[in-house]
């Protein structure tokens, strides 16, 4: 019974982004970026349900039920500030200037506004290598839950391969629309049956009350942040939501909006969506420690899905595993449909394939790409089962310290091409170095000092960003005149002033 | 530009709130839950209430204006 109202739920999120492929006009832009029509409620749906992976489910849940409480002011309230500011300050930015220049990528715009090519493909390969592992939690997400709901009888491979395949189906046809669409229904999806699970297992256990006095007694460390969250990690923690403004999918969901006006919802309301979320995974992964004692490492990750199977009847556990689905899936189409834009238009389009293709080849060619890398992150899928959170926190760590590029862009005038590649290369290096360090420690932190290395690697690129800048020639005015106002000192530099008007 | 200046000050306070170390031992049960994980369910709907008045007091509007019809990138 859970498996067929898992594959009925597939079969609905299919059929609504196929669905969406008979609005499609044919064009580029329409696919890539739902020729920015998307409205209020849509675009924070899409965005939010884009932005919460098999992490903040299955990730938050696995990692409360190892290190208690404190895993909600690590990521979710932490991001409940830095995520609309983003969008705030941010994403309003991108979307006028990808609306007044027609911008589909991230790289698009670096590339117009520094004028250099090499930094395009040098961000392009950044972008791509940090998002294949921020994939691969979709990917094993998908197959990990397949497999405890259906007490083993379905493979994790099956379970991957089954979330792959209807994901490539829909956004192959649907594109943006596709996705954003898909994505409002199952984020609502996610929503209400994360409430659902919630209140299903809270009942179950005997009240909130009585399941958490039992969590305390038996592990008080998990009340409390203690001993197991250090307090300087917990303040470098919130640098690590900033890889929000780095997302080339949440970039590209940001230029879908019809007008500027379209963020404010987003702007208000995320922080209460997430919430909604992270309350009942971190509260579960606790709960969790009663049933399922003795769990280690990415054993975990699947602790709310063993609550569910435990605690709720046969319909309502398919429910609720579909709910799991939702969230997986969600961000898995937007991230795989990301890749394939940038493919198509900073690696295609951009290197002389423009004249020689239509319009429409140009989006086969994009959908070629996203096969391309759904198989590979499937089958590395395979052969690897790290940690959930682990390994969202690396790829993070990454596009967080890629924020001095797009802060940069918009909003420092003196800022160069030289500076952003300084900044690039600096994140490529810091992040390998502690990576190859850390991807093995579980909770690792410079020098064990509690100190995230997104703090070092942010510092680093900053730093690199500024002096790069500072060190090499300055823009040239009408370089800048494209996006920026002229300034107050270039007003009176070209304007005469006017003499003061004679009275009398 | 006084009012968004207050209120850029405000945010600033409002990430330093972000870590109570003041709560960090505290095992305290309140509306059922600990006391260190309702601070930061509170701090989610301040967070929203903040943003409300950005969205109020503050908006871009000029980025509005400047979104006229799309250019060859």
């Amino acid at each position: 019974m859970t498996l067929t109202i898992i594959l009925i739920y597939l079969a609905l999120v299919l059929i609504i982004g196929l669905a969406s492929h008979r609005l499609f006009r044919g064009t580029g832009e329409d696919y890539f970026v739902a020729t920015r029509s998307i409205g209020p409620f849509v675009l924070l749906m899409s965005l939010f349900g884009t932005h919460m992976t098999a992490f903040a489910l299955l990730g938050a849940s696995g990692e409360a039920y190892h290190i208690g409480i404190g895993v909600f002011g690590l990521m979710a309230s932490s991001s409940a500030v830095v995520v609309p500011a983003v969008f705030f300050f941010i994403g309003t930015r991108a979307w006028a200037l990808g609306k007044k220049y027609g911008y589909i990528t991230q790289i698009q715009y670096f590339r117009d506004r520094w004028g250099s090519d090499g930094l395009g493909l040098l961000l392009f390969i950044v972008l791509t290598g940090f998002m294949v592992p921020y994939l691969l939690i979709g990917v094993l997400g998908g197959g990990l839950t397949m497999n405890q709901i259906t007490h083993g009888q379905v493979p994790a491979w099956a379970g991957g391969l089954l979330v792959s395949i209807v994901i490539l189906c829909y956004v192959t046809f649907g594109g943006l629309r596709g996705t954003a669409w898909a994505n409002t229904f199952q984020t609502l999806v996610f929503m209400v049956l994360g409430a659902a699970t919630f209140f299903t297992v809270v009942d179950s256990v005997g009240g909130l009350s009585n399941g958490l006095a039992k969590v305390a007694e038996a592990h008080p460390e998990l009340m409390i942040r203690g001993e197991s969250v250090n307090r300087l990690m917990f303040a470098s923690y919130m640098l690590i939501p900033l890889s929000v403004g780095m997302f080339p999918h949440i970039f590209m969901h940001w230029l879908s909006a019809k007008r500027a006006e379209t963020f404010r919802h987003t702007v208000v309301f995320y922080p209460i969506c997430l919430a909604i979320v992270w309350i009942p995974s971190v509260l579960l992964g606790l709960l969790g420690t009663s049933d399922f004692p003795g769990l280690t490492g990415g054993a975990a990750n699947s602790i709310l899905v063993r609550m569910i199977g435990l605690h709720a009847p046969d319909v309502l556990a398919g429910l609720l595993a579909a709910g799991v689905f939702a969230a997986i899936m969600s961000s898995l189409d937007s991230q795989v449909l990301s890749i394939g834009t940038m493919f198509t238009h900073d690696i295609l389009a951009h290197y002389g394939f423009k004249d020689q293709m239509s319009e429409r080849r140009q989006v086969w060619f994009g959908r070629l790409f996203v096969v391309l890398i759904l198989l590979l992150t499937y089958l590395w899928s395979l052969m690897s089962n790290p940690s959930i959170f682990g390994l969202a926190i690396w790829s993070f760590t990454g596009f967080a310290g890629l924020i001095p590029v797009v802060v940069a862009a918009l909003f420092w005038r003196r800022s160069t091409k030289v500076g952003a590649a300084s900044a690039i290369i600096a994140v490529i290096v810091s992040w390998a170095f502690f990576f190859a360090q850390g991807w093995q420690v579980p909770g690792y932190s410079v020098g064990q000092t509690g100190l995230m290395p997104v703090a070092v690697i942010l510092g680093l690129s900053s730093l690199a960003m500024v002096l790069g800048s500072l060190f090499s020639k300055a823009p040239e005015p009408i370089a800048l005149a494209k996006f920026f106002e002229p300034s107050a000192q270039n007003v009176r530099q070209s304007v005469p002033l006017q003499s003061t008007p004679q009275t009398g | 530009m006084r009012r968004t200046g207050l209120l850029y000050l405000t945010l600033v306070a409002f990430v330093l709130l972000h870590n109570d170390f003041w709560l960090w031992q505290d095992g305290r049960m309140i509306l059922s839950v600990p006391v260190g994980f309702l601070y930061h369910v509170f701090y989610c709907v301040v967070a929203s209430a903040l943003f409300y008045l950005f969205v109020r007091f503050a908006w871009p509007k000029h980025l509005q204006d400047d979104s006229g019809g799309a250019q060859e990138p």
